[in-house]
Parts: structure tokens; C-alpha cells; sequence
């Protein structure tokens, strides 16, 4: 039988894949870092879309279908295929209070805004891999993936007062972190040698 | 609010001496940074930075981390995969009918797509051949975040100091028009144009190349061809008072083109008083 316009599921698939389209992208790079192959991610995302689209009934207000597929997501990367082969990467899910202070860049820290704004990708990526997800994951929603802070306290079920804090505190934290790796610039030095240097660390 | 630690609570404008490290101020700040606060708490903690330094670099930090973070854009779906998604959602009957279908999801099960998913997807194409207006929706959705991908490719490029990777966005017979009217032809003089403007940059001390997403304006000329308004910042990396200075600005028309699946910049011009 081939479908027609007036075949109801026809019209929702159209509809479900016009929503879904614009996020794939994202949806594949917020896998493929919580996965240990593009294999792996690809496969996340299939499931999760998979999944989105049985449920795809249940999504009353499709203003919210960004925030509905990163939690789907989630849970598909929790609970499937990537659980065995992240495991072992996963950095541990820390409270708040578990995060020393000075672990977080501070007012004083002028350095770490100049590193963060000259850091390669690779270092990026690997400094959001080594914090502690609770963190890592509304950073990246919001500033990687565009969310707005609405959109992942629905995503990830915390409170948006919890959003704001993470926010804070993982942006701090990244700073620190890659400040910490980073070779600290001599005020001296011009910016390019600054950037190769750390490039190169 | 009474976010200051000694519980005056006499709201933010008068707490000078307010710790950044105290949560709901920090989060506050967070939020102002990315425009997440209803207009009143936004104006009390707008007042608060005017006498607090220490907030005012917390405030740099967070846009300055959010900034580079926004620079990434994210990967191309292979069409592999949007063609699996599409049989497995056609596979499917109905969406949030579990009843009927069979699920396609992991690796595993890929090489055991049988006849009927092959027919599904023969029918998703008829579906979509006849809905040409929604499928162009559909592509240009997907294409739009390609080409806001080559316009932070390049700026995260420059901000590596990187040519080579900068003119990769380029077509081969790419033509940059500088704002001085300067007429660069070809993938290798705009190279090495961005080699000497990221010399001159250094010697004036570096700066931070970036395009505010909310700038980006592209139009669609034809499925594979649209033209990009966007306005280009060179933002001084370590200003420590004060509001982040943008050194330089600029509107940058591009006229951007798709080939063979790959969304490139065509044509560049830079229509302010920049240097570049």
C-alpha cells in the first residue's frame, strides 16, 4: 500500500521528522561524547528517535520536543548500548558540595578567561569529559547545544534554580580545569605564542 | 533576594563585597550572562555588577567560557543514518502506536533489515517526493545548522590562529572582498591574507573572533545556494574592568553554495570600516 496525504500516520511522520531535523545534529555530538564509537552514537540516536516516535502521541506541546528528545536520549545512553562501553569513562556524578571551591575559577582569575577563549577543541572536549557530569551536561545543553535553562531543567528533571547553579559552577570548573592543564601565559608573551603554546600542550 | 552570605538581605545593589562563589549569586550571574532573567532580577543584578568588580569578572568568565563553547558546531548527520532513522520510523506503525511494526535500532539488528523495510522505504521517498514544500523545510532545517557550522568553523579557526583551517570553509575559487574593496581570488591568496591579518592581530595584542548566533540571518536562494548576513566582532580577549570590549565590528554578506552534499563559502564581502 503506499501511503497518501490523507493517511493520518503519514501526516505525522512528516511532521514528527520536520521536529526532529533541525536537532540531529546536536543530538548526535551530545552522543557521540557519552559514547566510546560514532557507531555507538549512531546507534543511540536511532533508538532514541526510535523511541520518540512511539511516544511521539504523548507529545502535547511541541514547543518542548527539544528538551522531550535530549531526555529520551539520555535515558537510551543510561540504560542501552552505551552503558557497558562508557562506564568505565563516565566521571562520577558529584554534588555540589563535593566540588571544592578551589576547584572553581574565581573572580581572581582573569588567566583562565584568557586560556578558555583560546583553547583547541580537543582540549575542550577533553576537559568537559573529565568533569563531573552533573556539570558538564547543562554547559553543554545550554551553551553547546542551545538550550535554554527551561528546556534543560525539563531535560534533565532538576529544578531551573539547579540549572542556574550548575551552569555556574561548570563553567567555572571548565575554566579551572583547562587553566590548570595549561601552560599559565607570561603577560609578556604575544597572544599567537600563547595560542601555539597551548595548542601544542 | 537575600543572597548575601551575612543575611542583611538588603537585595543585591548594595552587597559589594559579595563572594562570586556563593551559589545563588553565581547562578544569578550565570543567568544574566545568557539573558535567562525576568526583567526586575535582571535590573537588580545589573545594578549589583555597577559596584561589584568581583561580579563583574565572574560575569566575563561565564560569557567568556559560554562564548567558546558556542564557537563548536556540531557534526554532520551522515545521510546513512537519516536513512536508517527514516525505516525505522516508517517501520513503525503509528507514532506512539507500539502495537504494530518491529523495532530497528541497534548495529545488531541493521543487516537484518528485511523486504518490508525496503519497501518503507521506497514509501517514505514517494512521501516525501509529494510533499516537496515540507521536504524542503525538512533540508534547509538540516542545512541551516550546517552553515551557521561554517561560520563558527571559521571564527574558531581564526581563534586558534589558524589559516589553513579558516579558508577550509572556502570553495576553491572562493572570492573575498575586504572592506577596504580589496578583491582576494582563490582559496590560496585568502590564505595567505588571513596569514597577515593574524600577524598584524598579534602584534596589536590578539583578539577574539566571533559572530553572535543571534546576527546570523540566512536566506535560501535555491535548495543548494543562500545568502548569509552576519555581523563579525573582534572582541579584546583580556580586558579585565569593564564590559567585554569588541575592538572591531562588522557586517560580512557571504553568498554560501552546497556541493555534492558539502555547504561551502563562495563569496565574502566585508561592507564596514574593518581592517580585514
Amino acid at each position: 500500500m503506499t501511503p497518501t496525504d490523507d493517511d493520518p500516520n503519514c501526516s505525522a511522520q512528516r511532521r514528527f521528522q520536520g521536529l526532529l531535523e533541525p536537532h540531529l545534529g546536536r543530538l548526535l555530538r551530545f552522543a557521540r561524547r557519552r559514547t566510546a564509537s560514532t557507531g555507538d552514537a549512531e546507534d543511540a540516536v536511532q533508538e532514541a528517535c526510535l523511541r520518540a516516535w512511539m511516544a511521539f502521541a504523548e507529545l502535547r506541546d511541541e514547543t518542548k520536543v527539544r528538551s522531550w528528545l535530549y531526555r529520551i536520549l539520555r535515558t537510551v545512553l543510561s540504560d542501552g548500548l552505551a552503558r557497558t562501553a562508557r562506564r568505565r569513562q563516565l566521571a562520577p556524578m558529584t554534588s555540589l558540595d563535593d566540588v571544592p571551591e578551589a576547584d572553581l575559577a574565581g573572580e581572581s582569575d582573569a588567566v583562565f578567561l584568557e586560556v578558555v577563549t583560546r583553547l583547541s577543541s580537543d582540549a575542550l572536549y577533553r576537559a568537559l569529559t573529565a568533569m563531573p557530569q552533573d556539570f558538564a551536561l547543562p554547559v553543554e545543553m545550554h551553551d553547546m547545544d542551545g538550550l535554554k535553562y527551561h528546556e534543560i531543567a525539563e531535560a534533565l528533571d532538576i529544578p531551573i534554580g539547579t540549572v542556574m547553579s550548575r551552569i555556574s559552577r561548570g563553567r567555572r570548573l571548565l575554566a579551572r580545569a583547562v587553566g590548570a592543564r595549561a601552560p599559565v601565559p607570561a603577560a609578556s608573551q604575544p597572544a599567537a605564542g600563547r595560542a601555539l603554546t597551548l595548542e601544542c600542550g | 533576594m537575600t543572597h548575601h552570605p551575612d543575611g542583611s538581605g538588603n537585595g543585591l545593589a548594595g552587597n559589594r563585597q559579595l563572594p562570586v562563589e556563593h551559589d545563588d549569586l553565581a547562578g544569578l550571574v550565570a543567568a544574566f550572562a545568557d539573558g535567562e532573567l525576568p526583567p526586575d532580577t535582571a535590573l537588580e543584578v545589573e545594578r549589583h555588577l555597577s559596584v561589584c568588580g568581583a561580579c563583574r569578572s565572574a560575569l566575563r568568565l561565564q560569557r567568556a567560557v559560554r562564548d567558546r563553547l558556542r564557537q563548536e558546531s556540531a557534526p554532520p548527520v551522515p545521510a546513512a543514518l537519516r536513512d536508517r532513522i527514516a525505516t525505522a520510523v516508517t517501520a513503525r506503525a503509528g507514532g506512539g502506536d507500539a502495537a504494530g511494526g518491529r523495532q530497528v535500532s541497534s548495529s545488531g539488528k541493521r543487516l537484518a533489515l528485511s523486504a518490508a523495510a525496503v519497501l518503507a522505504v521506497v514509501m517514505l521517498g514517494g512521501l516525501l517526493a509529494r510533499t516537496g514544500r515540507e521536504r524542503e523545510t525538512v533540508a534547509l532545517a538540516g542545512d541551516t545548522d550546517a552553515i551557521r557550522g561554517l561560520i563558527e568553523a571559521h571564527a574558531t579557526a581564526w581563534n586558534r590562529r589558524d589559516a589553513r583551517a579558516a579558508v577550509a570553509v572556502l570553495t576553491s575559487d572562493a572570492v573575498w572582498v575586504t572592506a577596504d574593496g580589496v578583491e582576494l581570488r582563490g582559496k590560496t591568496a585568502i590564505e595567505q591574507a588571513h596569514v597577515q591579518w593574524l600577524a598584524q592581530d598579534s602584534v596589536a595584542g590578539g583578539s577574539i573572533h566571533v559572530h553572535p548566533a543571534e546576527t546570523v540571518s540566512i536566506r535560501f536562494l535555491r535548495p543548494d545556494i543562500a545568502v548569509v548576513d552576519v555581523e563579525s566582532q573582534f572582541v579584546a580577549p583580556s580586558a579585565v574592568d569593564g564590559p567585554p570590549a569588541v575592538l572591531q565590528r562588522s557586517s560580512t554578506f557571504m553568498v554560501v553554495t552546497r556541493d555534492a552534499g558539502e555547504w561551502r563559502v563562495a563569496q565574502v564581502r566585508n561592507r564596514a570600516s574593518s581592517s580585514f
